[in-house]
């Protein structure tokens, strides 16, 4: 009982900190889910505001969607988890037995995953409320009101359960995982760890990478134009490619690079490290990107010709590429605390404010361009394809990635400006 | 006989090397290079030697925090090596207790709360986490500090809340890396005096100190140098001030050479 009582203690002292972006994808994920369960269950809601037109796929795209706040819904989980790294280091540190770690971790589980749900569920509900009213209301209709649909609860259940499983078994790997001599030897060495096993590996990844172009080129270049067939192919290639290219080939490039050449540029060589070190907390989510971004682009490509369904998709993509860059710009401000301490030491050893803002100028500003090129790659090879096929306009592909640009453009002001201050104050 | 031999070879290291791969280089360091020891029930144990000699490597492994890269570790007749991590963290429960420079708290938590996670997580009463602290609070001049945050505290009081922490579960083994680092004289001593108290009442220390003076409150000084123990000192029954001037000319003649 004591135990269950200290999680439910660090719970309220963390909350404040890390829990935000959890509770933030919950939300998302259950309004979502409101909004599939009404597409399934309540057609006759749609057919009484003449929305005929929508097909399958718009139903794919909700559902889908669900799936993919989900995925960063685990993603802020996930990093919720390495915040407790130290955490967990000093409970084996100080002689708490595994069985009571891994009571402690589940239990504090619980109250996020409860909590959130306590959150959610009304938010759910009201969210849900004022996008159909404004749905109706755009058309003229007069709202009938919120109802459950039928099959809600077990979509509900289905999703939690399928939830909870996965962070149970993510909760305890990752108390299997951290190991005391964090604690001793610091992020550094834990990085050049990592980096020793990342090496061993290389090899593996550079062939799994290759596959994944051989995948991308073949599917593209004989695939027909169907939308299964394109999904296949992308988010295979995807699942393939993006994040072991960052973790494996990028970064060689990157350690050779600073090797062979920003050694002699002092500033650039110490950009490198600081970019290297945000690439590994961000590559999981540049992932995540390429992935919801492909498949967006699939939805709108292929729903061009229904103005219903495709506007639908230029909605869900407008407003997902809003909150993943939110995320990806929550993501890098979680660690100024940490840099501030680098950039002081920097200073300390002789830097002046000029170098400095170059060196933080470099790791915010790459870091983007980086996230953009690389969650563009495998949609872009997409867009190229339909719009030699001529299924696509080119001011469609124009309005998409101006969005974009200008979205990840936003995001890096802001970031770049809270950083300085954080790091300058 | 096997009572003997449980007491004699409580810790015992055989033919222990430990390599480290240099970051993005093809090249390794070898910061142990075949060392075996065995360390006995009522040993007081400080490793010394220069920086990069291989100290807290050594002290790493044989508290079960690092693995080496060959040879093996035992401690109780247990190969640490082959423990899984969930008999790992029962065996530390059990047996050890770690002390190091860095403070390692919780931020958010208070001292009391700081010192009190072990109990508190075994599901010790109230009660007797209160008295426990007391007493070992007391013993390190810092029960007026418990209400206080660690951002609140100086270093040197930082230092002896992870002695309390480790202390207040009352371990078999203790392992201490350069334990006094952040503290004044005064208290360096009051805590080497604490350990003397320790380690009459039956618990192993091992300690690693650059600190002559520190080392002379130790029954054995193992001196490393490129990660070999290339010196061996027993106070035996000589005065601590003998003590003290044979772990001088020890670290002397070494400098030297």
């Amino acid at each position: 009982m004591q135990i269950v009582k200290n999680a439910f203690k660090y719970f309220k002292k963390d909350f404040k900190d890390y829990i935000k972006s959890y509770f933030l994808f919950q939300t998302i994920a259950i309004i979502n889910l409101f909004i599939f369960s009404h597409f399934v269950d309540n057609s006759n809601t749609f057919l009484r505001i003449h929305f005929d037109d929508y097909n399958i796929d718009s139903i794919e795209a909700t559902f889908i969607l669900i799936v993919m706040v989900i995925a960063l819904g685990f993603y802020a989980y996930h990093y919720l988890l390495n915040t407790q790294n130290d955490k967990l280091a000093i409970f084996k540190l100080s002689g708490i037995k595994m069985s009571v770690i891994i009571l402690y971790f589940l239990s504090y589980l619980f109250f996020i995953v409860f909590s959130s749900l306590i959150l959610a569920i009304p938010l759910g509900i009201l969210g849900l409320d004022v996008i159909y009213r404004f749905i109706f209301s755009s058309y003229g209709n007069t709202y009938p009101g919120f109802h459950f649909s039928s099959n809600i609860i077990a979509y509900f259940l289905v999703m939690l359960i399928f939830q909870v499983i996965y962070l149970v078994i993510l909760t305890i790997g990752f108390i299997y995982r951290t190991e005391i001599k964090h604690l001793i030897y610091g992020a550094t060495s834990l990085s050049v760890i990592k980096s020793r096993k990342k090496k061993q590996t290389i090899l593996l990844n550079s062939l799994i990478t290759l596959l994944g172009f051989f995948v991308l080129v073949y599917g593209f270049t004989n695939f027909e134009v169907t939308y299964g067939d394109l999904l296949f192919v992308g988010l295979v290639s995807i699942f393939l490619i993006v994040k072991r290219f960052i973790s494996s080939i990028l970064f060689w490039l990157i350690g050779q690079y600073k090797i062979r050449i920003a050694s002699k540029y002092n500033n650039l060589f110490i950009g490198l490290t600081t970019l290297k070190t945000s690439l590994i907390k961000t590559n999981s989510i540049i992932t995540i990107l390429s992935f919801i971004v492909y498949f967006i682009f699939c939805n709108i490509y292929l729903s061009y010709q229904r103005p219903s369904d495709s506007v639908l998709n230029i909605a869900i993509y407008a407003f997902v590429t809003l909150i993943l860059c939110i995320t990806i710009g929550y993501q890098m401000l979680m660690n100024t605390n940490e840099r501030k301490i680098d950039f002081e030491q920097l200073y300390n050893l002789g830097k002046t404010k000029k170098e400095l803002l170059f060196i933080l100028r470099f790791e915010v500003f790459v870091n983007i361009l980086i996230t953009l090129v690389l969650s563009l790659f495998i949609p872009s090879l997409l867009t190229l394809r339909l719009l030699l096929n001529k299924i696509i306009s080119i001011d469609l592909v124009a309005g998409l990635y101006l969005f974009y640009l200008a979205i990840l453009a936003i995001t890096s002001i802001f970031v770049y400006k809270s950083y300085r201050k954080k790091v300058f104050e | 006989m096997n009572q003997l031999n449980h007491e004699l070879n409580i810790i015992k290291a055989k033919n222990i090397t430990k390599k480290y791969e240099i970051a993005e280089s093809d090249t390794f360091l070898k910061a142990l290079d075949d060392i075996s020891l065995s360390i006995d029930k009522g040993d007081f144990i400080a490793i010394m030697g220069k920086s990069g000699s291989g100290k807290t490597t050594l002290l790493n492994i044989l508290s079960t925090i690092d693995i080496q890269t060959s040879g093996q570790v035992y401690i109780y007749d247990t190969e640490i090596r082959k423990l899984e991590e969930f008999k790992l963290t029962e065996f530390r429960h059990n047996h050890l207790g770690f002390i190091f420079q860095t403070p390692n708290l919780l931020k958010k938590d208070t001292i009391y709360e700081n010192i009190a996670l072990s109990l508190s997580m075994a599901s010790v009463s109230e009660i007797k986490i209160k008295q426990q602290i007391n007493i070992i609070t007391k013993q390190l001049g810092i029960e007026s500090i418990l209400k206080k945050y660690p951002s609140e505290c100086s270093g040197g009081q930082l230092q002896r809340v992870t002695i309390a922490r480790a202390l207040v579960r009352n371990p078999e083994i203790i392992f201490a890396d350069e334990p006094t680092g952040n503290l004044d004289s005064k208290t360096s001593k009051q805590l080497m005096e604490l350990f003397q108290e320790l380690n009459d009442a039956g618990k192993i220390i091992v300690m690693v100190t650059h600190d002559c003076y520190i080392a002379s409150f130790s029954k054995k000084v193992l001196y490393l140098k490129d990660g070999k123990i290339i010196n061996q000192l027993e106070k035996g029954s000589v005065s601590q001030k003998e003590y003290f001037d044979l772990i001088v000319d020890l670290l002397f003649k070494e400098d030297e050479s």
